[in-house]
């Protein structure tokens, strides 16, 4: 043909080509590799974009995807909304997602979780792990904002991995035998047509609109316990990209005309207890929503006599169970709705939360140190008893080893290590701690020494 | 900005897009802007340098020209050569120099206060520097005639592609190229497609062998007391590899990158492991060094002219030379002088025991074997950090036959797989083109569509399975140092 006879026009040609199989060859290898079978994200956000008549939605982690159902809240509140949350959603992804969504919506009501584990990780450049990213970023549609989001998101050392989707997991193609699994599941209907690919086991189970049901729930016997504290909120040492980006979407919503309400899905006792400054956290987030038109609902202050915290209404120290997601909506539609004011259901400081709460021991902290010893300390809002321990060391088959008793022993509390045992030093073994203060059962922690 | 890093992506593309559109006659002042970007990207303070060599350079080859008498001439070319070679000697040299007085002087008795100068070396000053050098010298001796433009000239000096690695450009060659930049066809599909699958297996060599081996030469060479003969052996010839690919792999998206723009640089590797005698050797690898120091140092000694006793010390000299050019540390010296040794003995050999035979093709593969074992052994000195952790190495090999697992070594089964494949492809590739048989004439008999598929495979082994990005530590490339 006469046009391909002009060199420059067969260069380029040349030159398009090459890139559109590159692409090509890069989304293939990335179907045969990454494994998004089971990817809630992949779900909600093109449901997000199906869905044309949203006004409110829901960001934040997977605190916040167990905790909101939309139908739910649209049956109680007249709303029409969805929960954007995702896995470890960063404010960035927030922010990223908002605007996503704002593209497409005409937003009323923006409801923003603000679990604070996440300010306190790495500054976007430090970022190690992106799966949180890809978790928004691949399956938001191609515009700019997601470039941006995603070479925003980390160092440069990882925008190969960001826009190179085949050499993320490229050491798979070095498995057939895991390829032609993966290939198997992802050519099924029910992936093919956007569904998800649960595993045999069904921990949790993607609902509708960005809810997740959480099937796992903490047993009735056995409070928490985890190794190692957690870490204080150092307000002082927050995310500057964090911060940036949340200050971000308090500005969008003030340009767009959408009321931002700032939420916390209530945190086990056990996790706000061991923190030990959750007050200082809420003073910040109040401090920098000074002035400006946005709500801010912590539901760790909610009243134990309208939030109980039993164990059954976690799945872990974080993450509220079906169960407990049921309590927690009534709550909180009844509060949004006006039914209910703040000051009935909640205290005004966490402080003032664990002085009034009946005195407890929400579980145990404990330590693996050398020669087959664990150390530990109770969680507690108890500030004054006489603690003791009765702990009971079995095998993996329940056949108990040996037993402890220091109700003879008066161990006042202190901080630090408050016991210590030596438990089997081979194979499992599962330790059981009952907590008495003043002589009343306060605690029963099971320690299965094996996971770590 | 190293190739192998996002910046050259981004980079390259630009450069080339608005050459490729700008008109003719500021191509080359596009090139200079973009070479002089490139080179700053390491150092905006590197530029300084590089423009005095330049200017002192250009200045040298017109005022040659000018010059009346071969006094004058001469005292032209030892300015230049004196002004250059000294800015080398300072930014390079200068530190080790002092070192070496220290340790005289404390040897001796003296109390001398260690002095140490606060300069970075400049990326490439030993390659720039002895191309601006081979200038002088080519005007001298009336091979080419003084570049006028000083634009262009500069360019000659700069040209991003080769400037901070090599190949060590003649003037011959690139200069000339430069000085007909408007006259390149540069919409040339073949010669374009060709130069990006240049680059392709430059960056495969690079990015999927040199720095997969790295990681094992890297672990044993620092950690040698914990390994035996096996593991050292093992990574002394993954280091020859790692050598070959890197420098090779830097020359060929060198070669590569200047060939889409229009330009034709040197060959600078031609399958050295199938050299089959250490002189070969050096006719195959770093050719435009090889050449350099022949033309401008064993040749003006005397070379070979002045009886066999003085071409062994003109030998020993260049190669002692040539190692100091490597880096400022004995072990280089020593790289050098055990290559000048070995060259000396083989000739030794050919000359008073027996010749060579080219008519027996076990013997020559023995050869080859042979001259990569050599070649290997010297490479130990350049692995090391120093002249005794050589010394070192080796003597551990005589520790324990072998102390670990190979998994150990940085590399997981898949890994160490990968490698080996690739290094089993980079072997059939130099055969084949020892044996004269080019696999870009045969890429290009191909019809499109398996050329689309040959240059999407290429590609995506490096894309797949190169050592860059998240997991692994950004590597430059070897030559840099130098």
């Amino acid at each position: 043909m006469k046009f391909l006879s002009n060199a420059k026009v067969k260069v380029i040609l040349m030159i398009l080509i090459f890139i559109v199989l590159f692409a090509a060859v890069n989304l293939g290898l990335g179907f045969l590799t990454n494994d998004d079978t089971l990817y809630f994200s992949r779900v909600s956000i093109n449901e997000m974009y199906e869905d044309k008549d949203i006004d409110t939605i829901f960001l934040g982690s997977s605190v916040c995807f167990y905790a909101f159902n939309p139908e739910y809240i649209d049956e109680k509140l007249g709303t029409h909304s969805f929960n954007l949350a995702t896995m470890h959603q960063g404010m960035d992804g927030s922010y990223a997602l908002l605007k996503e969504a704002g593209k497409s919506h005409e937003l009323k009501t923006v409801y923003l979780d603000l679990f604070c584990s996440i300010p306190t990780l790495y500054e976007n450049k430090k970022r190690v792990d992106l799966t949180s990213t890809y978790l928004i970023s691949d399956y938001m549609k191609p515009s700019i904002d997601r470039v941006k989001y995603c070479i925003d998101a980390s160092n440069r050392k990882h925008y190969f991995n960001t826009f190179l989707l085949s050499r993320r997991n490229a050491n798979m193609l070095l498995e057939p035998a895991a390829v032609t699994d993966l290939l198997k599941k992802k050519l099924t209907k029910t992936y093919l047509s956007g569904g998800l690919i649960y595993k045999d086991t069904k921990p949790n189970e993607y609902a509708s609109k960005g809810y997740v049901y959480n099937y796992k729930a903490l047993k009735t016997e056995g409070n928490l316990m985890r190794f190692g504290d957690h870490n204080p909120i150092n307000v002082d040492k927050l995310s500057k990209d964090w911060i940036k980006a949340f200050d971000g979407i308090v500005e969008y919503c003030e340009e767009h005309n959408i009321k931002l309400v700032l939420v916390a899905t209530p945190l086990s006792n056990f996790r706000i207890c061991n923190v030990g400054n959750y007050d200082e956290y809420i003073d910040f987030i109040n401090e920098r929503i000074k002035g400006k038109d946005v709500e801010y609902y912590d539901f760790n202050l909610l009243k134990d006599d309208v939030f109980a915290d039993t164990t059954t209404y976690y799945s872990d120290d974080h993450h509220l169970s079906l169960k407990g997601t049921k309590a927690f909506q009534s709550i909180f539609t009844d509060l949004m709705s006006g039914k209910v004011s703040r000051s009935d259901v909640m205290y005004d400081t966490i402080k003032e939360k664990l002085e009034k709460m009946t005195p407890n021991v929400f579980g145990l902290i404990v330590n693996k140190r050398d020669e087959a010893q664990l150390t530990f300390k109770p969680v507690t809002n108890i500030t004054s008893g006489k603690f003791y321990y009765e702990v009971i060391v079995m095998d993996g088959d329940q056949n108990e080893l040996w037993t402890f008793d220091s109700r003879e022993d008066d161990i006042i509390l202190g901080d630090g290590v408050t016991g210590e045992i030596t438990y089997c030093d081979s194979g499992r073994c599962i330790v059981k701690i009952i907590t008495y203060v003043d002589g009343e059962l306060k605690a029963t922690t099971i320690v299965d020494v094996k996971n770590e | 900005m190293v190739f192998n890093s996002i910046d050259f992506l981004i980079f390259f593309p630009i450069v080339c897009l608005v050459y490729f559109v700008i008109p003719k006659k500021v191509r080359y002042i596009w090139l200079l802007v973009a070479s002089y970007y490139f080179y700053m990207s390491w150092n905006p303070s590197y530029a300084a340098l590089i423009a005095i060599s330049t200017v002192i350079t250009y200045l040298s080859g017109i005022f040659i020209e000018k010059s009346d008498t071969k006094t004058k001439k001469n005292a032209c070319v030892a300015l230049s050569f004196i002004i250059n070679i000294g800015i080398l000697a300072v930014f390079k040299y200068g530190n080790f120099f002092l070192e070496n007085v220290y340790s005289l002087t404390k040897a001796l008795g003296i109390t001398v206060r260690e002095a140490h100068l606060d300069l970075l070396l400049p990326v490439g000053i030993s390659f720039y520097t002895f191309q601006a050098l081979s200038y002088t010298m080519d005007v001298y001796r009336k091979r080419i005639k003084p570049e006028r433009n000083i634009l262009r000239y500069a360019l000659f000096v700069s040209f991003f592609p080769q400037l901070v690695a090599g190949p060590i450009e003649r003037s011959e060659n690139l200069l000339t190229q430069v000085q007909n930049v408007e006259n390149i066809e540069l919409f040339d599909k073949d010669r374009i497609r060709d130069g990006f699958m240049i680059m392709f297996y430059g960056f495969f060599q690079k990015l999927v062998i040199a720095d997969r081996a790295s990681i094992v030469v890297r672990q044993v060479y620092q950690h040698y007391t914990n390994y035996g003969a096996v593991e050292i052996i093992l990574a002394s010839v993954l280091f020859a590899f790692q050598i070959y690919c890197d420098f090779g792999g830097y020359s060929n998206i060198a070669r590569g990158a200047a060939k889409v723009m229009g330009f034709d640089l040197m060959h600078n590797f031609k399958t050295p492991y199938m050299a089959t005698s250490i002189k070969e050797f050096w006719r195959r690898w770093h050719i435009s060094l090889t050449s350099w120091f022949t033309d401008y140092l064993y040749i003006p000694l005397g070379g070979n002219r002045k009886g066999q006793i003085r071409k062994y010390i003109n030998i020993l000299i260049v190669f002692g030379v040539s190692g100091l050019w490597h880096g400022a540390s004995y072990n280089f010296i020593a790289w050098g002088l055990i290559h000048a040794i070995f060259q000396i003995a083989g000739d030794i050999k050919n000359r008073y025991i027996i010749k060579n035979r080219h008519d027996n093709e076990v013997l020559r593969i023995l050869r080859i074997i042979g001259t990569f074992i050599l070649t290997d052994f010297a490479w130990i000195f350049f692995a090391s950090d120093r002249f005794m952790h050589a010394i070192h190495v080796i003597g551990q090999m005589f520790t324990g036959v072998k102390k670990a697992s190979l998994l150990s070594l940085g590399l997981d089964e898949k890994m160490w797989g990968v490698l080996i494949v690739a290094l089993i492809l980079l072997v059939i590739v130099d055969i084949l083109h020892d044996h004269k048989v080019s696999l870009m004439k045969f890429f290009r008999k191909q019809n499109v569509v398996v050329r689309y598929a040959m240059a999407i495979v290429l590609c995506y082994l490096t894309v797949l399975f190169g050592v860059y990005g998240v997991g692994y530590d950004a590597s430059t490339f070897i030559y840099f140092q130098f």
